[in-house]
C-alpha cells in the first residue's frame, strides 16, 4: 500500500518536474538547438541567404575555411583577445577581490563603483572607449604637453591592447564579485589552523584561499574564455574589425561574410566551427579545472 | 424622507450614469482615434551626416498629416542596411518606406519588392539623378539630394602661397611641393576607418576606370579585365599612398570626425573627402572659406563626383500606397524642410529650380563643374562594384599602407573575391 503510495507520488513529482522544465526546454530547442542543426545543414550547401536554390556542397565549406586566410587571420586575433582577457581579468578580479576582502573603508563604495562598467552595453562601451582614446585622452597631451599615443584604436600594433583595457574595464567587476563571494564563503577556520600550523600570509594563501576558491576560478575562467571568444558587440562600436582587419574576431568575421558578403553556407560552416571550438574549450577547461576543485 | 432619500439615490445614479456615458465616449473616441492612426515603417540606411533628419521629417509629418506616424528604423548604410533589407525581404516583412542610396534602386528593384515611384513625384527632379534610379524606363526611388566629392581646399592657404586648382597630377605635385616647403600640411587625412580608403579608392577609380568604361565591373567579373594586371588600378592605390605620405604623421590612427575637425582649424590645406566633412564646419559656423575640384587623373580629364544619396523608396507591398505617396510629395514640395535638411546634411538639393534656403561657400565652383559637364556620377562605379565589395578590399588595401600587405596581395585579394563584386 504504501509502495504504491510512495510511487504515486513519485509520478506526481514526474509530471510537476516535467511541466517545470517544459517552456525552458521548448524555448532552448526552438532558439538554441533547431537553428544549430539548421546552421549545420546550411554549411554544407552554398546558399546565399536569398535565393530558393541551395546546392549541396559536402564538406567544401570546412575545407576552404582552413585555407581560408582572412577566417585564420580573425581566428588568431580571438585566440590572442582571449587569452589576454582570461589571464588579466582573473588576476585582476582576483586582486581586487582580496583587497575587498581585507576589510578596507568604503568596501560598498569600490564593489559598486567596479561593478557599474558592467550593466552598460558593451556598444556603449566601444563608444565611449573609442572617444576616449581619440578625442578626451589626446587632449591631455595638450594640456601636459607630453606626447603619449592614445589612438590605441587606430594602429594595427595596438588596437588588441585598447580593445583588451576596455573590455576588462567592463568585466572586472562582475567576476571581481564572484571572487569576493567565493573569498567569503571559505570558513575561518581553515586559516585559523593554517596560522596555528605556522603557515604566513602568502602560504595561507595559495594552500588555503586558492583550493578554496576552485569553484568560482572554473566559472570565471570558462565564462571569461567563452566570452571573449564570441566578441562582437564591443567591435562593432569601437573598431569595426579595423583598422584593416586587425581586430575582426571570428563572429565579425562569420557575420560579414554570411550577412554582408551573402554566403550564408559559409558563414554557416564558420558558425558551426566557432560552436564546436566554444565547446570543446569549455569541456576541457570544466574537466581540467573541477578536478582541482576541493571541498570545505 | 423615503422621498428625499429617493430623489438623492436617483441624482446620484443619474450622475453616475451620465459619468459613465462620458467616461465610456471618451474611451471610445481614444479607441477610434487609436484606430484611424497609420503607422508607417521606415528603414532608412543613414551615412553619418544624415543621422538627425528623421526628427525634421516626423515633425513636418505631424504637422501635414496627423494621422500618420512614422516608425523608424535607422542602420548604417555602410555596415548595415543591405544586410538588414535582405534579412527584412527574406522574412517578407517589408518596410512600407526604404531610405538608401540612388544605387540600392537598381538593386533591389529585381527583387520585385519596390514598388514603381508615380512619375508626377519625380517630375520636379533633375533628370542628371532621375536616370540613377531608372531601370528600363520606370523609376523606383526618389532621388532627394547629392552631395560632391573630391579635394576640398581651403581658399585662404592657395591665395597665401599663390597656389592654382591643379589640373594634372604634376600640378598637383607642385602644390604639395610648395605647401612642404612652407611648412604647411599638404593634405588632410584619416585612414584609420576601411570605409575612407574604401571612397578614396573609388573616387580614383571613378575617374580613371570608369569614366572610360563605364562597364569595367562586368569585364572584370567575366575575367577580361583583372585588378592584378591593371596599372591604372595599381595606381588608383598608389594615390591614397601619395596622400599618406603628404598628411600628418597620426593619419592611421585618425578618424573622420578627428580628421574634419582639424581641417576645420587650418591644419591642411586639402583634403579628398565629399561634402559631408563640411558638416561639422557648419555646426560650428566656422569662416573658413572652401572650394573644391577633382583629384586629378592620370590623362588630365578628372570630373568632380556627384553622388545622389538620400533616396526614398517604397514597398511594392504596402497597404498604405497613398499615404506612403503623400509622404513623398511633402519631402519634395515643402523647401522649407528640403533647406533644414539640406543645410544639416551639407547636401545639395537635386530638384528643379530649388530656391536655396543656404548656399554652400562650394556653390560657385561646383556650379562651373556642372554648367561645363564636367561631372561623373558615383553610381556609374558603385552600381558596377558593391559597397561590401568596395569596403572589403579597401580593408587589405589599409592593411598595405599599414605595411602589413604587398599591394600585389591586396591587387590578387580583390581578383580572387570578383564575384562577389555585384549582387548575383
Amino acid at each position: 500500500m504504501n509502495r504504491r503510495k510512495s510511487s504515486g507520488m513519485e509520478r506526481k513529482m514526474s509530471r510537476q518536474y516535467l511541466v517545470l522544465v517544459l517552456p525552458g526546454f521548448l524555448i532552448f530547442t526552438i532558439g538554441l538547438i533547431v537553428p544549430l542543426f539548421l546552421s549545420f545543414r546550411y554549411s554544407l550547401t552554398d546558399w546565399d541567404g536569398m535565393s530558393a536554390e541551395m546546392k549541396f556542397v559536402g564538406l567544401q565549406n570546412y575545407i576552404k575555411l582552413f585555407g581560408d586566410k582572412e577566417f585564420l587571420e580573425s581566428f588568431w586575433f580571438t585566440v590572442k583577445f582571449t587569452i589576454g582577457n582570461t589571464i588579466i581579468q582573473n588576476i585582476c578580479a582576483l586582486l581586487f577581490a582580496l583587497a575587498l576582502d581585507s576589510g578596507i573603508k568604503a568596501q560598498k563604495f569600490y564593489r559598486a563603483a567596479f561593478f557599474i562598467p558592467c550593466l552598460i552595453s558593451a556598444v556603449i562601451v566601444g563608444f565611449v572607449w573609442l572617444k576616449l582614446y581619440s578625442n578626451v585622452l589626446p587632449e591631455i597631451n595638450t594640456w601636459l604637453g607630453t606626447n603619449i599615443n592614445f589612438l590605441l584604436f587606430g594602429d594595427a600594433d595596438t588596437v588588441l591592447g585598447g580593445l583588451l583595457i576596455a573590455n576588462n574595464w567592463q568585466w572586472i567587476g562582475y567576476w571581481m564579485l564572484i571572487y569576493l563571494a567565493g573569498l567569503q564563503s571559505v570558513p575561518a577556520e581553515l586559516y585559523e589552523a593554517a596560522r596555528v600550523d605556522g603557515a604566513g600570509p602568502i602560504k595561507r594563501f595559495f594552500n588555503v584561499t586558492i583550493p578554496m576558491l576552485a569553484p568560482a576560478i572554473t566559472i570565471c575562467v570558462v565564462g571569461i574564455t567563452t566570452g571573449s571568444l564570441k566578441v562582437y558587440d564591443l567591435l562593432i562600436s569601437s573598431t569595426k574589425g579595423g583598422p584593416g582587419r586587425a581586430s575582426t574576431s571570428m563572429i565579425y568575421q562569420t557575420y560579414t561574410t554570411a550577412i554582408n558578403g551573402r554566403q550564408y553556407g559559409y558563414g554557416s560552416a564558420m558558425t558551426v566551427t566557432l560552436v564546436i571550438m566554444l565547446l570543446l574549450v569549455a569541456l576541457i577547461q570544466v574537466k581540467g579545472l573541477k578536478k582541482k576543485e576541493v571541498q570545505a | 424622507m423615503v422621498r428625499k432619500m429617493r430623489k438623492r439615490i436617483f441624482l446620484v445614479g443619474m450622475l453616475m450614469t451620465s459619468f459613465g456615458i462620458t467616461g465610456c465616449q471618451q474611451t471610445a473616441d481614444a479607441v477610434a482615434n487609436e484606430e484611424e492612426m497609420i503607422y508607417l515603417s521606415v528603414l532608412a540606411g543613414q551615412s553619418t551626416p544624415d543621422a538627425g533628419i528623421e526628427d525634421m521629417i516626423d515633425e513636418k509629418v505631424a504637422e501635414i498629416l496627423p494621422n500618420v506616424r512614422l516608425e523608424w528604423e535607422c542602420v548604417d548604410w555602410g555596415e548595415n542596411f543591405d544586410a538588414e533589407v535582405n534579412a527584412r525581404f527574406a522574412a517578407g516583412d517589408i518596410p512600407d518606406i526604404l531610405i538608401g542610396k540612388a544605387q540600392d534602386a537598381r538593386h533591389y528593384y529585381a527583387t520585385g519588392n519596390l514598388a514603381e515611384i508615380e512619375p508626377m513625384l519625380l517630375e520636379e527632379i533633375e533628370d542628371s539623378a532621375k536616370n540613377t534610379v531608372m531601370v528600363d524606363g520606370i523609376a523606383y526611388g526618389i532621388p532627394y539630394n547629392s552631395w560632391y566629392q573630391g579635394v576640398i581646399y581651403n581658399k585662404k592657404i592657395f591665395e597665401k602661397y599663390k597656389l592654382d586648382v591643379p589640373k594634372s597630377r604634376l600640378e598637383l605635385e607642385q602644390v604639395v611641393d610648395t605647401l612642404e616647403k612652407n611648412g604647411v600640411v599638404p593634405f588632410a587625412g584619416h585612414f584609420q576607418e576601411n570605409w575612407s580608403v574604401g571612397n578614396t579608392t573609388m573616387q580614383f577609380m571613378l575617374n580613371n576606370i570608369f569614366a572610360k568604361n563605364p562597364l569595367w565591373g562586368d569585364a572584370f567579373r567575366d575575367g577580361k579585365e583583372s585588378y592584378s594586371d591593371n596599372a591604372v588600378i595599381q595606381d588608383c592605390m598608389e594615390c591614397n599612398q601619395y596622400i599618406l605620405e603628404h598628411t600628418w604623421e597620426d593619419a592611421l590612427s585618425v578618424d573622420q570626425a578627428a580628421c574634419d575637425n582639424r581641417f576645420d582649424n587650418g591644419e591642411a590645406a586639402m583634403y579628398l573627402t565629399g561634402t559631408w566633412s563640411l558638416q561639422f564646419s557648419n555646426q560650428n559656423q566656422q569662416s573658413e572659406e572652401y572650394g573644391i575640384f577633382p583629384y586629378p587623373n592620370l590623362t588630365g580629364d578628372s570630373k568632380l563626383i556627384r553622388e545622389t544619396n538620400m533616396t526614398f523608396m517604397k514597398s511594392a507591398t504596402t497597404e498604405y500606397s497613398d499615404e506612403v505617396d503623400k509622404i513623398f510629395e511633402i519631402l519634395i514640395s515643402d523647401e522649407e524642410l528640403m533647406g533644414e535638411i539640406l543645410n544639416y546634411t551639407q547636401t545639395f538639393s537635386v530638384k528643379k529650380e530649388y530656391k536655396k534656403e543656404f548656399e554652400s561657400c562650394l556653390q560657385d565652383e561646383i556650379n562651373i563643374y556642372e554648367k561645363s559637364g564636367q561631372i561623373i556620377e558615383a553610381t556609374v562605379g558603385n552600381t558596377q562594384l558593391i559597397w561590401f565589395f568596395q569596403n572589403d578590399v579597401a580593408a587589405q588595401e589599409l592593411m598595405w599602407l599599414q605595411g602589413k600587405k604587398e599591394l600585389d596581395e591586396v591587387l590578387m585579394y580583390a581578383d580572387l573575391h570578383r564575384l562577389e563584386s555585384i549582387i548575383q
